[in-house]
């Protein structure tokens, strides 16, 4: 072979070593750029899955403070009817022959100051449990509790069976493995089912207009024969025949009603009128000869289904002489 | 250039294409090392495998704050619920019914994970119940010395099971009057009741009433028999009217546990195992029956009608009593009717014969029973061996500052 042979020769292999050589610079510009594709759709969709896994956690944190606001509801609820209304446990709804009703706003008042209590109670017990702290989860401690009844026009016993409670403020913070939180209103409608509305409007109206101690002595009056223990009895049980009706005219069976005679008070039983509340809007008190317990059940509902109906005791104060006998006639 | 410089450049030429060649072909075969297929698969296969863990998550998530139809309650309500109750049938009274939470469970997660695979456990809490107790004596002359260490010991048992937190009460219903004597300073006297008795918030003695909301509470089983040893009727009444409450009220409070102690050493109504027409049996019946409608636990204390008696009538002077029927009848009959009443009602029968001990008997009653729970909720089928998707999730419980966990788990059937 001539020496231009040999040199074209080292020249075409050299052409072709640079025409490879680009080839494959091409193919990994290539196999680059698809790696560099696919690199940020994985990153792009862990990142997506991370902040999916943060926003169930809080979610689901909020499911069970919700939870909460109707637990601390319901429960309280039953406790304040229990009291008769008030957070007193002796709350008297007649005084000295002078009618003081539970008011609409005491009522609540006293709904959203004890189901406050009951609900920091849940919080803090969640804040301290180990499951929150590993997940990365905070929260802020309610300050206020708002309870809404049912609008009283148009409630009966068929409906208002829910009540409506939340906490206007409340923080929630997921800090893994993304940063996010919720800081906001969490309200609840459906707390319940519970009678309560419906119980307090009807004995507000029945004790504001003084009607039991009316169906008492108009008892006594035609109940004449009889000694006054007995049309004491006698009243007692027309007072709860009343009251039933009133209170479930279509199953006077879920009501259970007895009234017993108990101490006079060693206090006055005049009530002040505690409604404030730490949501909105606005804020009563012997010589008696008789004092009483009037007990309500409602066993139509047991909102937490073990075994506790609602339950109200109205204790009265008041003097009754003996009528005088209605005239057979008359 | 000359031919040897030329060839010499040439082959230089041709070694540079053959280096260049040899290094971007190694370049090549590095990048595919690094990002393999083999790479991309896993990585791909781990994303997958996130996802699907999160959707199960979030699946189990949307089950639990769907809304039971009869209720308008949440699953996740109802659970906290269910877990107080330590019950999976749960009565929301007449207005609303009852909800068998597992079944609400099952049908949800089998129509999202397919039937067998999946598997749902909530352990329930351990609440303790408050504990009631009424009592029902026998008055007959043979039961003085276990009724005055009733009335003293017990206040004081009381007391000590409410400091280590057992929360519990007893009221004591006396079937009659005493007309016995006891031992006081090494002399017999006429057993005094009120001077004994250390009455506290948690311990009550009364009279049971002749008769409660119609129904007759103490009867004498024929002419021969005597109504303050009727404690079959008596446990009927006592359990209708519950502990005592406060002046003229009585009754059980919520979500206790309920007992009842039967004290005699006679059958209900007396004559000892001699009632005609099985009156004794009769009145026994009307007991029990009512312990196991109203799920009460009995524990009967037996005394032994057997040895000696002392009257106040007699001037305290010591009677013996006659062997037979009195003392075979109260280890024979008796010991069977009572050990009968308390199996049936899931309690124990206890023996008096040593009567120190009777009070001691009550603390171990109140310590050792337990409210009737199931202890977890288990639903779906037993989780396999092998790979498996598992969520735990807290659950609020209607008790003040308690929370349950919940492990649902899901796998694919092959």
């Amino acid at each position: 072979m001539s020496d231009f042979k040999k040199f074209r020769k080292g020249v075409a292999y050299s052409v072709i070593a640079i025409v490879a050589m680009v080839g494959i610079l091409g193919i990994l510009g290539g196999l680059s750029y698809q790696a560099s594709v696919g690199t940020g759709v994985a990153s792009s969709d862990s990142q997506k899955l991370d902040q999916d896994a943060s926003t169930q956690k809080l979610e689901y944190t909020k499911a069970m403070v919700l939870q909460q606001v109707r637990y601390s509801a319901i429960t309280s609820t039953l406790d304040i009817t229990e009291n008769g209304g008030t957070q007193d446990p002796e709350t008297y709804w007649e005084c000295n022959n002078v009618p003081q009703p539970v008011t609409r706003e005491e009522f609540v008042a006293a709904i959203s100051n004890n189901s406050l209590q009951y609900l920091n109670s849940y919080v803090q017990a969640l804040k301290k449990n180990a499951y929150l702290v590993e997940k990365g989860i905070a929260l802020s401690d309610p300050e206020c509790m708002s309870v809404e009844l049912p609008e009283a026009t148009g409630c009966n016993h068929l409906n208002c069976e829910y009540i409506t409670s939340g906490i206007a403020q409340e923080t929630i913070d997921v800090s893994n493995p993304v940063k996010t939180s919720y800081k906001g209103p969490l309200n609840v409608n459906d707390v319940g089912p519970i009678r309560a509305t419906h119980f307090q409007n009807v004995l507000y109206n029945e004790f504001k207009d003084n009607n039991i101690l009316k169906i008492m002595s108009s008892s006594m009056a035609a109940d004449c024969p009889d000694d006054l223990a007995t049309k004491f009895k006698v009243a007692y049980e027309d007072v709860c025949e009343e009251l039933k009706k009133k209170l479930d005219s279509d199953n006077p069976e879920y009501i259970i009603c007895n009234i017993t005679e108990i101490p006079s008070p060693h206090t006055d039983c005049t009530r002040n009128k505690k409604q404030e509340t730490c949501f909105s809007s606005t804020s009563f008190a012997a010589g008696n000869d008789k004092a009483i317990l009037i007990h309500l059940e409602d066993l139509k509902f047991e909102p937490l289904a073990d075994e506790k109906h609602m339950e109200w005791n109205l204790k009265m104060v008041f003097s009754l002489d003996a009528p005088e006998c209605t005239p057979i006639n008359g | 250039m000359n031919s040897e410089q030329k060839l010499l450049k040439g082959q230089t030429m041709e070694i540079l294409g053959v280096v260049v060649l040899g290094v971007s072909l190694i370049a090549l075969l590095f990048f595919l090392g690094v990002f393999s297929m083999k790479g991309y698969a896993s990585s791909a296969e781990a994303l997958t495998d996130r996802h699907e863990d999160e959707s199960f998550k979030a699946g189990v998530n949307s089950i639990l704050y769907t809304t039971e139809s009869k209720t308008g309650k949440t699953l996740l309500e109802l659970l906290g619920i269910a877990s107080k109750a330590g019950n999976t049938t749960l009565n929301f009274g007449p207005g609303v019914g009852e909800v068998d939470v597992r079944k609400e469970i099952e049908w949800r997660f089998d129509a999202i994970y397919g039937k067998g695979n999946w598997y749902l456990k909530i352990p329930f809490p351990n609440v303790t119940a408050d504990i009631q107790i009424v009592a029902v004596s026998d008055t007959s002359n043979s039961m003085c010395e276990a009724v005055r260490t009733l009335v003293t010991d017990v206040p004081e048992v009381l007391e000590r099971i409410r400091a280590k937190g057992r929360k519990a009460e007893m009221t004591l219903f006396l079937l009659g009057d005493f007309s016995c004597c006891v031992e006081e300073n090494g002399n017999w006297v006429p057993f005094d009741l009120s001077k004994y008795t250390k009455e506290t918030d948690y311990f009550h003695v009364r009279g049971l009433p002749q008769e409660y909301e119609g129904i007759q509470c103490k009867n004498p089983c024929g002419a021969d028999g005597s109504s303050d040893e009727d404690w079959g009727a008596g446990l009927e009444c006592a359990i209708k009217m519950g502990p005592y409450k406060g002046p003229g009220e009585y009754g059980w409070k919520q979500n206790v546990v309920k007992v009842a102690i039967p004290i005699s050493d006679e059958l209900p109504g007396g004559t000892e195992c001699g009632c005609p027409s099985g009156g004794s049996r009769a009145l026994f019946e009307r007991g029990l029956k009512k312990a196991l409608e109203d799920e009460v636990f009995v524990f009967a204390f037996r005394g032994d009608a057997c040895g000696v008696i002392r009257t106040s009538q007699e001037g305290c002077s010591e009677r013996a009593i006659p062997n037979d029927p009195y003392c075979t009848c109260s280890k024979g009959t008796i010991n069977d009717w009572m050990g009968d009443m308390s199996n049936q009602t899931k309690g124990k029968m206890y023996n008096l014969s040593d009567v120190v001990a009777s009070a001691d008997t009550i603390e171990k009653i109140i310590m050792e029973i337990q409210p009737n729970r199931v202890p977890y909720l288990e639903a779906g089928t037993v989780p396999p061996k092998g790979e498996k998707r598992a969520v735990t999730s807290l659950l609020p419980v209607t008790v003040l500052g308690k929370y349950v966990e919940l492990y649902v788990y899901q796998w694919n059937s092959k």
